[in-house]
C-alpha cells in the first residue's frame, strides 16, 4: 500500500508540474497536445533539444529511484527470515514483478490524467480521438520502459548492490541519450546515402523509442501529429520491442531469483 | 521426519566451505554442531535449509530433494548469527510481517511466542532500540512462532545472561518434546552438553571426530 501511495503522490507532483505549462493558454487545450507534451519528444539531435528531452525524462528517473530497490530490499535486512518462509521463490518473484508492472502503469496513467484534471479547472479540454490513441501508446511505451528498466535495476542490485545498480542503469541511460548526438552529424538522416542504415541504427538505440514524435502511426490523423521525420518508426514496433525486453528481463529475473544463494544476511551492508 | 545430507560440498570463490558432509537427522532429536569461527557451521545451516544451494551432493527431506522438489525446507524455523530483523518495527510487528507470508498463525500465536522467550508482546519499542539480549530473544520467537517441524539455531544463547540462557534452553527442550528436529550450533559447551543428543564437530567445512577436534 505504501508503494501505491508513493506512486500516486509522485505522479501527482509531476502532473501538477506539467500542468503549469497550460496556465498561460487562452484557448481550449487539445487532448493530443497534452499527451504529446507529457511524452518525451525532440525536434532533432542538437544538444539543446536532447537536453530538453532529458529533462522530460525526469519523471522516469524518479520512478526508477523510488522503485529500483522494491524487489531488492527483500534481500537486505531480515532476508534470511523472509526467504526461509518463501516456499516458492519464483512465484514470489512473479508477484513482485507484477506489482512493479502495476505501479509503472499506474504512474503513467496518472500523470496525464492529473494534467487533464488540473487544466480542465481553468480551460476547456478538446477531446479528440487521436489524443485517446496517443494516450494508450504513451502508457504502453512508457510503462513497459519503466517496468523493464526498474526490474533490471532490482536484479542488478541483488547481484552487486543498490549503489552499483543505480550507477549502471543511470550511466546506460545517459549514454544512450548522449549517443543520440551521433545522428546529428556522424549518422545523418538527411542528405546522406546511408539514411536507411542510419535509421536502422537509430532504432537499435532503445531510448529513441521513447520519443513519441519520432514515430509514425497507421492512423492517419495520429500520424500527421507525430510523424515529422522521414526516419520515423511505427508505434507498434516500439510497444513490441519494449514488451519483448520486459519479457526477457522478467525471465532472467526468474532464473536469478531461483538460483540466488542467500550467503549474507543483509545484502546492503555486507 | 528424516533430513539427509548426502556428500554435500560447496565452494565459494575457490574456497571449500563445505566438504563432503554426510548427515542423517531424525525428528525428536537435538543435534549439536561445534566448531571454531569460520568452521562452516552457519554455511551448513544455510545449505541444509535451502537458503544456499550446494555444488555437489543431495539434501533430502523424507525423500524429497531440496532445491529440486522444494526451494526451501517446509515448516522451518531458523536463527542465524548476526541476522537481524527490520529495525523500524516493533518485535510484534516484525513477527507479524513474517507470519503473513504463509498465513499459518494469527496474532495470538505471535504473542504467545514472544512471551515464551521472555519478552512483552505489547512493547512499543522498535527492534533497533532492543538490547542485544532482547534481539536474540525476538529472533528466536520468530523461529518458533509457527511451530516448525525443523529448527536451526545458530548460537541461540548469544548475548543472554544466565537466566536468559536457562530460559532459552528450556524453550528448545520444549520444542524437542513437541517432536521438532533441532540443530543447534554453539560455542557454549554447556549448551551442547545439556541440549544435544548427538554432537558433530566441524573444522574447515568438514565434519571431524571429537578426538581430531580436541
Amino acid at each position: 500500500m505504501k508503494d501505491y501511495i508513493k506512486c500516486i503522490m509522485m505522479a501527482g507532483v509531476w502532473g501538477i508540474f506539467q500542468s503549469i505549462y497550460y496556465l498561460g493558454e487562452n484557448d481550449a487545450v487539445v487532448l493530443s497536445n497534452i499527451i504529446l507534451d507529457c511524452s518525451i519528444s525532440s525536434q532533432g539531435f542538437l544538444p539543446v533539444y536532447l537536453i530538453e528531452a532529458t529533462r522530460k525524462m525526469m519523471p522516469l528517473f524518479v520512478f526508477q529511484i523510488l522503485f529500483g530497490t522494491k524487489v531488492y530490499r527483500n534481500f537486505c535486512v531480515a532476508s534470511v527470515y523472509y526467504f526461509s518462509r518463501c516456499l516458492k521463490r519464483v512465484q514470489w518473484f512473479v508477484k513482485e514483478a507484477m506489482k512493479l508492472l502495476g505501479l509503472s502503469v499506474l504512474y503513467n496513467v496518472l500523470i496525464p490524467i492529473i494534467v487533464i484534471g488540473i487544466t480542465s479547472l481553468h480551460h476547456s479540454i478538446e477531446w479528440n480521438r487521436e489524443g485517446i490513441i496517443l494516450f494508450f501508446y504513451f502508457v504502453f511505451i512508457q510503462s513497459l520502459w519503466l517496468f523493464f528498466t526498474t526490474l533490471m535495476m532490482n536484479l542488478i542490485a541483488i547481484k552487486v548492490g543498490s549503489q552499483n545498480a543505480f550507477l549502471v542503469m543511470s550511466m546506460v541511460q545517459l549514454a544512450l541519450i548522449t549517443m543520440l548526438f551521433l545522428w546529428e552529424k556522424v549518422l545523418p538522416l538527411e542528405d546522406s546515402d546511408q539514411i536507411a542504415r542510419n535509421a536502422f541504427l537509430l532504432k537499435c538505440n532503445l531510448i529513441s523509442h521513447l520519443f513519441l514524435n519520432w514515430h509514425s502511426s497507421r492512423y492517419e490523423a495520429v500520424n500527421r501529429m507525430i510523424c515529422h521525420f522521414e526516419f520515423s518508426f511505427d508505434l507498434n514496433l516500439s510497444v513490441i520491442a519494449f514488451a519483448v525486453l520486459s519479457g526477457l528481463v522478467f525471465a532472467i529475473g526468474c532464473f536469478i531469483i531461483k538460483r540466488h544463494d542467500l550467503l549474507i544476511s543483509n545484502a546492503e551492508i555486507e | 521426519m528424516e533430513l539427509i545430507a548426502d556428500h554435500i560440498s560447496k565452494r565459494i570463490k575457490n574456497k571449500l566451505i563445505l566438504s563432503d558432509i554426510n548427515l542423517q537427522l531424525i525428528s525428536g532429536n537435538i543435534y549439536g554442531f561445534v566448531g571454531r569461527n569460520g568452521s562452516g557451521k552457519t554455511m551448513l545451516f544455510r545449505a541444509l535449509s535451502g537458503l544456499m544451494k550446494v555444488d555437489s551432493g543431495k539434501i533430502r527431506l523424507d525423500g524429497k530433494r531440496l532445491r529440486k522438489d522444494m526451494d526451501i525446507l517446509p515448516n522451518l524455523g531458523i536463527v542465524l548469527e548476526n541476522a537481524g530483523l527490520y529495525p523500524e518495527f516493533t518485535g510484534f510487528d516484525n513477527l507479524e510481517i513474517f507470519a503473513k507470508i504463509n498465513k499459518k498463525i494469527g496474532k495470538n500465536e505471535i504473542k504467545e511466542a514472544i512471551r515464551r522467550v521472555g519478552l512483552d508482546p505489547e512493547d512499543k519499542r522498535s527492534y533497533r532500540k532492543y538490547s542485544l539480549g532482547m534481539k536474540q530473544r525476538i529472533v528466536l520467537a520468530q523461529a518458533i512462532m509457527e511451530h516448525p517441524d525443523i529448527l536451526m539455531l545458530d548460537e541461540p544463547t548469544n548475548a543472554l545472561d544466565e537466566d536468559g540462557v536457562n530460559e532459552i534452553r528450556q524453550v528448545i527442550l520444549e520444542e524437542k518434546e513437541r517432536g521438532a528436529l533441532i540443530l543447534v550450533a554453539s560455542h557454549n559447551k554447556e549448551d551442547i552438553r545439556i541440549l544435544a543428543d548427538q554432537v558433530f564437530y566441524m573444522e574447515q567445512g568438514k565434519l571431524i571426530n571429537k578426538e581430531e577436534f580436541m
